[in-house]
C-alpha cells in the first residue's frame, strides 16, 4: 500500500495524465482458467517425468553397434562362401581351382530384348531354329520322293519306248534301202557268226537225206501254213521276196 | 536396386500395378533363374523355350501364392521343374536310351562354338552333363548358386542330409571324370 501511493506520485511527477486515467486490463482471460490452472501444471509436470523415466529404460544397443554392422554383415557374407569352399575342399579339392565364371555365351541383348512378361500374357515364342529344322527335314523328304520318282518312271519309259519303237518299225522297207553286197558283206563277216551251242549236234548227211524227202511230200500250202504259225519278224522278208 | 519381394508381391495383387510388379519381378530374377535353367539344358534356345515356361507359370500361380517360402525360393522351384520336365520329354521324343541322354547333353558342350578340351571350365561342364538330372540340379545349386542346404531342401523338397550326400558324391564323381579326361 504505501508502495502503490509512492509509486502513483512518482507517476503525477511525470505524467499527470496517465496517473488519473483507470486502470482497465483489455486482455481476457478463459473461464475459469485459473481454477484448473494449477492442476494442469503439476499434470504436465507428472508426464514429463514419466516420459524421461521411459527413454531411459528403451533396450539398450551394444557400443559402436552401427559402427560395425556393415562389416558384420561383410564378413557373414563371406563365411558363407567360404563354408562352400571348405566344404568342396574336404570333397574335391580340385573343383576349388576351377573358375566359376559362365562360360556359355548368350545372345547379345537378350535378357534387355527378351519380353518375358509379355510371353507369359500373350504366349510363347517358338524359336525358327525349331521351326526351321522341321521344314529342312520335310524338304530333304520331298527332294528324295521326286527324284526316286523321277528316276524310276525315266528308266520305264525308256524300256517302253524302246520296244515301241521297234514295233512301230516296218523292216522290209528298211532291209530293201540295204544294197545285197551290204547284205553278203554282213552275212560272210565272221565277228556277226553266232556260235552254235556246244551241245548242237550237226545233223549227218544220212539224216538230212530223210529230212529231205519228207519236205517233199509236204504240200506247198502246208508249209506256208507252217511258216505262217512260226514266224519270226524277219520271215515276212522272206515270204515277200518269195513271192 | 530391385524393390523388395513383398512390396512387389503386393503391388502385383494389385489389378493396376498388377504388370508393372510382374515385369519387376522377371528383371529381378531372370538373370539368376536363366543360368540356373541354361546349365541343365546347355542349350540356348532350349533355356530360353523352359524360361518362357516358367514365366508363363509364375504368371498363372503367384495370384495363388501362400508367401509360406521366399518368393526367390518358389520360382527356382518352378524353373528346377521345368527344367527336369523338358529333359524327360526329350528322352521319350528320343529313341536312345537314358545313358545316352546324359552323352547327348555332353556332346552338346562340345558343340558349343567356345568349347576348349584343355580348359578346365569346359571339362567341368562335360563332367556335370554326366551325372544324374537331380543330382545335377543338387551340384549345380551349391556349387554355382551357392544356395544353403536349407534352402535346397525347399526346393527340391528333399531332406538336407541326402542333399549333402548326393553334393558330395557329384563332386567326387567329377573331379575323377576331370582327372580321366
Amino acid at each position: 500500500m504505501e508502495h502503490r501511493q509512492e509509486i502513483l506520485q512518482e507517476l503525477r511527477d511525470i505524467s499527470p495524465l496517465i496517473a488519473d486515467s483507470q486502470q482497465v486490463n483489455p486482455f481476457t482471460v478463459p473461464q475459469g482458467y485459473f481454477d484448473g490452472l494449477a492442476g494442469s501444471i503439476l499434470e504436465k509436470m507428472r508426464i514429463d517425468t514419466l516420459l524421461s523415466n521411459a527413454s531411459a529404460n528403451t533396450y539398450g544397443i551394444p557400443a559402436g553397434y552401427f559402427e560395425r554392422l556393415a562389416g558384420n554383415i561383410l564378413s557373414k557374407i563371406q563365411s558363407g562362401s567360404n563354408e562352400i569352399r571348405t566344404e568342396l575342399e574336404e570333397v574335391a579339392p580340385l573343383l576349388n581351382t576351377i573358375s566359376k565364371q559362365e562360360i556359355y555365351s548368350v545372345p547379345a541383348g537378350y535378357f534387355a530384348q527378351t519380353n518375358f512378361a509379355k510371353v507369359a500374357r500373350y504366349g510363347k515364342v517358338i524359336t525358327l531354329r525349331v521351326a526351321r529344322k522341321w521344314t529342312q527335314y520335310a524338304a530333304a523328304a520331298v527332294m528324295a520322293g521326286v527324284l526316286v520318282t523321277g528316276a524310276f518312271i525315266f528308266t520305264d519309259n525308256r524300256t517302253n519306248l524302246d520296244n515301241e519303237q521297234y514295233q512301230r518299225m516296218d523292216v522290209t522297207s528298211e532291209l530293201n534301202k540295204v544294197s545285197d553286197d551290204e547284205l553278203v558283206k554282213y552275212v560272210n563277216n565272221p565277228e556277226h557268226a553266232i556260235a552254235a551251242p556246244a551241245t548242237t549236234q550237226l545233223a549227218s548227211e544220212e539224216e538230212l537225206v530223210d529230212v529231205k524227202n519228207n519236205i517233199q511230200q509236204v504240200s506247198d500250202d502246208e508249209l506256208k501254213q507252217y511258216l505262217k504259225e512260226n514266224a519270226e519278224p524277219f520271215d515276212s522278208v522272206i515270204t515277200e521276196k518269195d513271192n | 536396386m530391385h524393390p523388395d519381394d513383398k512390396e512387389l508381391l503386393f503391388q502385383f495383387h494389385n489389378a493396376a500395378t498388377k504388370e508393372k510388379a510382374f515385369t519387376a519381378i522377371i528383371k529381378k530374377y531372370q538373370e539368376k533363374l536363366y543360368w540356373h535353367v541354361r546349365r541343365l539344358v546347355v542349350d540356348h534356345d532350349d533355356a530360353n523355350d523352359v524360361l518362357q515356361n516358367v514365366f508363363i507359370k509364375v504368371w498363372n500361380g503367384l495370384e495363388n501364392f501362400r508367401e509360406d517360402s521366399q518368393l526367390y525360393t518358389w520360382l527356382y522351384r518352378i524353373a528346377t521343374n521345368e527344367g527336369l520336365t523338358f529333359l524327360e520329354q526329350q528322352k521319350k521324343r528320343s529313341t536312345v536310351s537314358l545313358s545316352d541322354v546324359e552323352a547327348g547333353l555332353s556332346n552338346k558342350v562340345r558343340s558349343d562354338s567356345n568349347f576348349d578340351a584343355n580348359k578346365l571350365e569346359w571339362k567341368l561342364q562335360v563332367a556335370i552333363q554326366q551325372l544324374p538330372e537331380k543330382q545335377r540340379v543338387v551340384f549345380n545349386l551349391r556349387y554355382y548358386d551357392e544356395m544353403p542346404y536349407q534352402e535346397m531342401s525347399r526346393i527340391l523338397d528333399t531332406s538336407e542330409g541326402a542333399l549333402k550326400a548326393s553334393y558330395h558324391h557329384a563332386a567326387k564323381k567329377i573331379e575323377e571324370f576331370i582327372k580321366n579326361y
